[in-house]
Parts: C-alpha cells; structure tokens; sequence
C-alpha cells in the first residue's frame, strides 16, 4: 500500500467538496467563510501534492511557495469577510445571509 | 627563517581585529541611538542628548580603530562585511549578479569616516549647551544621529546601490537639518531647495546605477576595479557614466550650476550648519568621486569636467564670498569654494592630496561654524555690518576663530597647508598653466575672504545698534569652549604629515595608477606666500572698513547675489515649469482622476439596489452557481476526452 | 521523514503511509464537522483542528518552513479572528439555529456530484513525471529569488485587506443591545 499522488488528490478534491457544502448549505456568514478556507486550502493542498509527486521532489519548494501564498491571501480575506459579518450582525443582529429578510 | 615567522607573526590587538567589524558597529550606533531615542527616551530631552553624545562617542571610537588598523595594514583589503544579500545568483535570470549590502574598509573610507565620526560627536557636544533652551531639542539630536547614520553609510558603501540609497538618507537629512527652525520662512525654502537639489543628484545617481549595470552587469566598487578600462564600454559611455555620477556629486557638493543650495544651509542652527559643511552632505559628493575614481580615471573626458567644474566652482564661491553681508553664508560661501578645490584635485589627479583635503578642511571648517554660532547669538545679529570689536570682549572665541581662519586659509603650518601645497605641486608636475594659476588665486582670495571675516567681527569697534549693549557679550565657556578648543587643536595638528614610511596620510589613500606627486618646496613657497599675503591684504582693507567706491557698487551687489544666478533659476522656474505643471495639473484633474471618478461612479451604480436583483435568494444563487460548475466541467471534460480519443 | 532530493516516489514505508492516511481521514472528518456543527463555536473549534491536520499532513510531503508557517500564522489567526468576532458580537452563547430545509438537500447533492467529479478526474489520470531543472532547496530564498514580484503583490493584499477591515469595523455603528462587548477599537491611543 502507498501514499502517492492520487490519495492526496482525491483527499484535495474531498475538503474542496466540503468547503461547496459549507458554502452553500449554511446560512451563517461565519460558517461559508470558513467553507471558503477549506476550497484555499484544498487549492494549496494540491499544489503542495503536484510539487512533492508529480514534478519532481527538487521542486518542493515552488509548490510551498505557491500554498504559502494561497494560505496568506486566504487569511487576507477571512479578515475582511470577518469584518462584513460583523456589520451585517451589527444591522440584524444576526449572522444569516439573508438576515434582512427576516 | 626565525626573523620572517617573527615578522609575519600577529604583533596584538591592531593585527588581528577585523576593521570591517569595527566599521559595522560604527555605521550601526548612530541608528541604534536614534531608535532607542525615538522608542523609550524621546520625552526626556537630558537624557535624548546624553544617549546620542554617548553613542557617537562610541562610534567614533570604532572609526578611529578602524584607521589604526588600516595604519597598521596599509596593503589588507577585506572582504567587505555584507548584512543583507539579494539576489545571490543562483536561479533566475539575475545569474551572475550579487547584490550586497554591508560596509567596506579601505584607506578612504577610514579616514573619511574617523572625520564625520568625530566632528559629529563634537558637534554634539556643542548642541548640548547651545540648543539647551530651545525648542525641539530631542528632533534636533534624532536629525543628527540619523544624519551620522547616513554619512557613515555613505563612507561605508560597498556598491553604487548602498550608495544611492545612503545618499537618500543625506539628502533627507540634510533637508531637516536645514529646516530644523521651521517656523522661520527663509529656513523652509532654504530647506526646500536643498532638498531638491539633492533629490536631483539622488536622480542622477539611479541613472548612473542603471547604466553601469546595465554595461557592466556589476554594481560592487571592489569587483567593477579592474573592468573600467578593460574596453568594454567605449569611451562615449564612459563618459556618460562620469557625467551621470558627477551630476550627483556636484548636487551634494555644492559643484557649479547646482551650488545654491550650500548658501541656504547657513539658516540651520550653528552645529547642524557645522556637521553639513565638514562632514555631511558637502564631503559626499567628493567622496563619491574619490571611490568611483576608477571611472574617471578611465576617462580623460571625465577628468577634464571635473576640473573644470572645480575650477570654477573654487573661483566662484570665493568672489562671492568676498562680498557677502551676512557672516554664516560669507563662511559658506568659503566652502563652496574649498569643495570646487578638492574636485579640481581630483581632477588633475591629485587623489590623495584631495582626500587629505578633505580630512583636514573639515576641522576649520567646523570650528568657523560653531564660532559664529556664539558669535550670532551673543550680538544677536547675522549681519557681519552690524558686528566688530569682540577683539576686547570674546578673547577666547577670537583666538580660535584667528587658528581656525589661517588653517582654512592654508597659512602654514596649519592644516590645510599641507594639502594645498600637494595638490599645487601635483598641478606643477602637470604643468598646466591653468590649474596653477587657479589654485594659487583660490588660495590668495580664500585667504583674503576668511580674513575678511575676522577682520570684520573683531576689530574695530562694535557697531552701535537700537536695544543692544555691548558690555553684554560675554565669551563662551563651558562645553562649548570645549568643543572649540578641540578643534582649533584638531585644525593645529591634522596636518602634519610624516614624510616617510606608512603615516603619511597621502600616501595612506592612494589610487593605482596615480602618482603621488612630490612634494615641491616651489609649490609649498607659492601656498605660503599667497595665503599670508591675502591675510595681510584683507587684514589691511578690512579692519580699516575702507569703504567701497560708488562705482563698485553694483560689482559689489552683483557678487553679493551670487551673479543673480538665484534668480536666473526662479525666473526659469516660473517661465518654464509653471506652464508645463499647470498642463499637467490639467491633465491630472480632467484625464486621470476623471477615470478614476467614472470607475467609482460607475460602481456606485452598479452596487445601488436594484428590485429584480433584490428578489432572489441568496442559496439557490449560489446551489446552481456550483451546480453549474458541474456541469460545465463535466461538459469540457467529455470534449476533451472525445478530442483526445480521436487524435490519440 | 520528508523525501526531499530524491526522484518523486510515492511514500512506500508502512508507518508514514497510515500515518498519512489517518491524518487525511481526520482532515476530512473535522472539515465535514466544522461546516455541519450547529454550535459556531463548536465549529470553529473543528476548523482550528482541521487546520493543525492540514499542517501535520504538510509535515510529511512538504518543506518544514511551510509547516511552520501554516501551524502558527493561519491555525492560529484564523481561530483568533473567528472566536474575536464570536464574543464581541454575540457573546459566544449557542449561535442561531438555521432550520432544515430543501435547499440542504439540494447543496449537499450538488457538493456531492462535485466531488466524484474531481476525484473521478484527478485520481484516475495518470499524471506525467517531468523533472526539470535544480533550483534551490531553502524556501526563503526561492521565495527572494523566483518570486518577488509575489512577494510585493501579496504584501499589498494583506496592507489592503488590514487596511478595509480596520475601515470596515471602525465605522460608527450601534452598540449592540445583546451585550458582549463593542466592536469598535478598544482604549484610547497612547
């Protein structure tokens, strides 16, 4: 049995179908962005996968660079979509999505 | 055998200590005073000061080391020290290119830098009692400490990048030490057009970095030493090299056309005024000059402007100093004309001579500075008309202020006597007609317009004026007497030269390929004569206040103002760029910030609530967004599969 | 553990392949929990776990710099910002309940079919080895090297996103009657 790049593939392509449920099935800002996080990292997983065993290992580096990157700009926008929720709980009183609506 | 391994073996501390070292300390200790200032103490305006002095005093003592070891080693060059690489070379298309910053320590370097070390922490010093009751006192010691920082960093440079960037750093200083007393209108636009200047030679600088990267793909002084006369780059570019790198040593050094802004930089505060004509932004550019000798050297053209602009920027600045009203811009004036004499030098090859110039002007220069800063405050006055007679009341001050003019002058046995007469003999040995005849008339009229001033403050009788009393002026005492009185020793002693082995301090930086030139008794007899003759002159013109013929007068008001080359430039500033900056102020608020007004409008737009978008719902949007995801992929991944089914 | 310089073999050494496979079988575990949990806090909690996964899992195929960094900057701001936002805006009291509904169904189908899309297409190709050129092995200086441009790019995002979200939360804006705690900036400027 090995570990290789289809497990980790599948894997990648299993957190991103999460992060679609998150994003799609909650109605809590916080929560779909936390689904967004997980498509980030699954995009970054992937790279990470390719860079260690589909290209050659010398490339290691250029795929965690690129996760690296990915993660940052991730982080960079839970920050301000963190932000949004809070005005919209600030309005409603509520985090839903279509809080004011009732 | 024995007597070689003898020889060869470490003899103590000077042989084994590395300057490069020392020299990273010395650049870093003004910086680490300035941030523990700015971060714990910049409330306590004791104890701000008391930081700084102690930290330049360290500092300095790492530079002096640092020329002891070079003394010690006059052949050892270093691998610079880096701290900080870019760019090693090692993958992309910058493949054989290293950047590095780190400090360098050659014979140049430590000498330049012992000065700026020192003369700052004098300067100091003097602040300490002299800024005691003004304002802004802990922003002044902050402006002095970082312009140390930059000073040793421009001394310590290891490529032409550092160089620039420090000279970023000068320029910026310069700029708030001009501008310390900001409330005053003349400091601001003194400050103001330093600032620009420099900025203009900071332009030239990045330039001559892109250019000579771009042609000799090497930035770093030690490794571009040899390449310049390899034949590489013509003699065209060569040049335009030379011409590039002295536009930005002309803007620092106050070099004719861009010299206005030395005299405006009498409006800092005495110290500050001190520390930019001896060892601030003036000795950058002569520095920069003398570490990318190589260049010039390479290029007879080059070497040519540089006398030439040298030679006129010394006859200039010492006319106009003849003439000035005003006691700090008639001594600024005098150093305009010692920095045209020092690229002249470097001009006609006088490499050492001018380096030595350099070091030992620096003491006089600094003393003549802070002397009339006490001067100016006791009499409370700047106008050189309204002064005299502090011969009786200033003893102390006046007998420095004596020591501090002859050295300047270049009487001997005073400091720059000595480099004057090897930068006469060098023009001797070159026999140009020219370059003799203008050191020599610099010299006579340098001497006469330093006289000038001493004559003028104290002789004769101090001039009545409304709500002042004479009996008032006392001398100076204190730490800034002190401070003085070191200086007045540094301008006595800093020139003496041994004339053999390695303590001559022109032999100790030296240029491969230029000579030292003998030192001829003909060319020591012709500075001696010139500069006491030009003393006596002006002694005799001055302390009788002969008064100026009717005639002369406009000649008089025409030097006075610098030729109105002052004006010249505002004028064409007025004509010229006004126009040209209201086009494109036009441009600016029709074309550019009207595109940016039509992007946020248009999205303004855009986000406004619409009804048919307000009825839909958010989740089933965002369901058939992924589900239509799906789709497509599963569309394009059948295509393709049908594509490659069919070619493959 | 990491096989790095060496040509790229799957991980064939029994203990680093189950330990791989626990840990992706957790990651997945705790993400699912994190996005169905009812409790946000509860969620969060998952989410931080499945974060520290993810950098155990890096820890095995990936330089240990990037292991680092995600255990301690992402892990551990995003918890942080989440669980801030928690208590200043609700008091981290149990969160609102959303009810079941169609629209549930629906998601979970279409993020289902999404799945064995990709794990049809990524897992089934046969993806081509091409070992290329040698490039250095540190991170920070590929990331000097290679990518400053990156670099520069990606240090304007994180001083924009910083600078709307401080823009964002320092708006004026009621004080919420629920209670825990303002949002707008704490103490005074010193």
């Amino acid at each position: 049995m090995s570990a290789g790049l289809s497990l980790l593939l599948v894997a990648s392509a299993a957190l991103f179908a999460v992060g679609v449920l998150g994003v799609v099935t909650r109605r809590s800002t916080v929560v779909m962005l936390l689904g967004t996080q997980f498509m980030f990292i699954a995009g970054a997983l992937l790279f990470v996968a390719f860079a260690r065993f589909g290209l050659g290992a010398e490339r290691a580096t250029a795929g965690a660079s690129m996760a690296l990157f990915a993660g940052t700009v991730a982080a960079a926008e839970l920050a301000v979509g963190l932000a949004m929720s809070a005005l919209i709980y600030r309005e409603h009183r509520s985090f839903a999505l279509d809080a004011d609506r009732g | 055998m024995t007597l070689a391994l003898l020889a060869a073996a470490p003899k103590g501390p000077l042989d084994t200590w590395s300057p490069t070292l020392l020299a990273l300390f010395a650049l870093l200790l003004p910086l680490i005073a300035l941030l523990i200032v700015l971060a714990f103490t910049i409330d306590s305006r004791r104890v701000s000061a008391w930081i700084a002095v102690i930290f330049t005093l360290a500092a300095a003592v790492c530079t002096f080391l640092v020329v002891a070891i070079e003394v010690a080693h006059p052949l050892h060059l270093e691998r610079p020290a880096t701290f900080l690489q870019f760019f090693t070379g090692q993958s992309g298309g910058a493949a054989e290119f290293t950047l590095q910053w780190g400090v360098l320590s050659d014979p140049l370097a430590a000498e330049v830098s012992f000065a700026v070390a020192l003369i700052s922490l004098l300067v100091q010093i003097y602040a300490l009692a002299f800024m005691r009751r003004e304002d802004g006192v802990v922003r002044f010691f902050g402006v002095l400490l970082f312009a140390t920082f930059a000073m040793l960093g421009v001394t310590f440079s290891t490529n032409y990048f550092e160089m620039l960037l420090f000279f970023g750093l000068v320029t910026l200083s310069t700029y708030l030490m001009i501008g310390h007393w900001w409330q005053r209108e003349e400091a601001v636009a003194a400050a103001s057009r330093a600032f620009i200047i420099s900025v203009l030679g900071d332009i030239a600088l990045l330039a001559a970095v892109a250019y000579i990267y771009f042609r000799f793909n090497e930035l770093n002084f030690q490794a571009l030493t040899g390449h310049y006369t390899g034949g590489r780059v013509s003699a065209n570019g060569l040049f335009i090299m030379a011409i590039l790198v002295f536009i930005a040593a002309a803007a620092k050094s106050a070099q004719f056309p861009l010299h206005l802004w030395l005299v405006g930089s009498a409006q800092a505060p005495a110290p500050a005024a001190a520390l930019i004509h001896s060892a601030g932004s003036a000795v950058c550019g002569v520095y920069l000059i003398a570490r990318a000798y190589g260049l010039f050297d390479a290029s007879p053209r080059g070497l040519a402007l540089l006398a030439i602009a040298g030679g006129l920027t010394a006859v200039l600045g010492v006319l106009w100093a003849l003439f000035q009203e005003n006691l700090k811009r008639a001594v600024a004036y005098t150093t305009m004309s010692e920095l045209g004499l020092m690229v002249l030098a470097l001009g006609i090859g006088a490499y050492g001579a001018s380096v030595f110039e350099l070091f030992t002007h620096a003491w006089p220069k600094a003393l003549l500075f802070l002397a009339a800063g006490v001067i100016i405050r006791e009499l409370r006055t700047e106008r050189l008309a309204e002064m005299g007679g502090l011969w009786q009341r200033m003893r102390f001050t006046g007998v420095l202020m004596m020591i501090a003019v002859a050295a300047g002058a270049g009487i001997p046995p005073f400091s720059t006597f000595w480099s004057k007469d090897t930068i006469l003999s060098k023009a001797l040995e070159l026999g140009s007609p020219l370059a003799i005849a203008v050191i020599t008339a610099v010299t006579f009229l340098g001497a006469m317009a330093l006289v000038r001033i001493f004559a003028l403050v104290f002789t004769g009788e101090t001039a009545r004026r409304r709500r002042f009393e004479p009996d008032r002026i006392r001398d100076a005492g204190g730490r800034i007497a002190f401070t003085m009185a070191v200086l007045a020793i540094a301008s006595l002693i800093s020139g003496i030269r041994g004339f053999r082995g390695r303590t001559d301090p022109i032999a100790f930086v030296t240029f491969p390929g230029v000579s030292l030139p003998n030192s001829h008794f003909v060319a020591a007899g012709v500075i001696a004569a010139s500069a006491v003759v030009g003393a006596m002159v002006a002694f005799v013109v001055y302390a009788r206040r002969v008064p100026v013929p009717a005639a002369l007068q406009p000649v008089r008001q025409a030097m006075g103002e610098g030729f109105f080359i002052d004006r010249a430039y505002r004028l064409a500033a007025v004509g010229i760029v006004l126009p040209v900056s209201r086009a494109a102020a036009w441009v600016e608020t029709r074309v550019v910030d009207g595109g940016l007004d039509l992007v946020g409008d248009s999205i303004e737009f855009a986000g406004q609530p619409r009804r048919w978008l307000g009825e839909f719902r958010i989740r089933p949007l965002l369901i058939g967004f992924f589900a239509g995801v799906v789709v497509l992929g599963t569309l394009a991944i059948v295509l393709a599969g049908g594509i490659i089914g069919k070619t493959g | 553990m990491p096989l790095i310089g060496a040509v790229p073999q799957p991980i064939t050494s029994a203990p680093l392949v189950f330990f791989v496979y626990l840990v992706l079988i957790l990651l997945i575990g705790s993400a699912l929990a994190s996005v169905l949990l009812r409790n946000t806090l509860y969620g969060i909690g998952a989410f931080a776990a499945s974060m520290v996964l993810v950098a155990l899992l890096y820890l095995a195929i990936a330089p240990f710099l990037l292991v680092a960094v995600q255990l301690l900057v992402f892990t551990t701001v995003s918890a942080a910002l989440l669980i801030g936002l928690l208590r200043a805006t609700t008091g981290l009291t149990a969160s609102n309940v959303g009810r079941l509904s169609p629209e549930w169904v629906i998601g979970a189908a279409v993020s289902a079919v999404m799945f064995a899309l990709l794990a049809v297409v990524l897992g089934a190709t046969a993806w081509p080895v091409r070992p290329c050129c040698a490039l250095p092995l540190s991170l920070g200086s590929t990331l000097i090297n290679d990518y400053p441009v990156a670099f520069a790019v990606l240090a304007l995002i994180l001083g924009s996103a910083a600078i709307g979200t401080g823009l964002l939360l320092a708006a004026p804006t009621l004080r919420s009657p629920r209670g825990g705690g303002s949002t707008t900036a704490r103490g005074a400027r010193r």
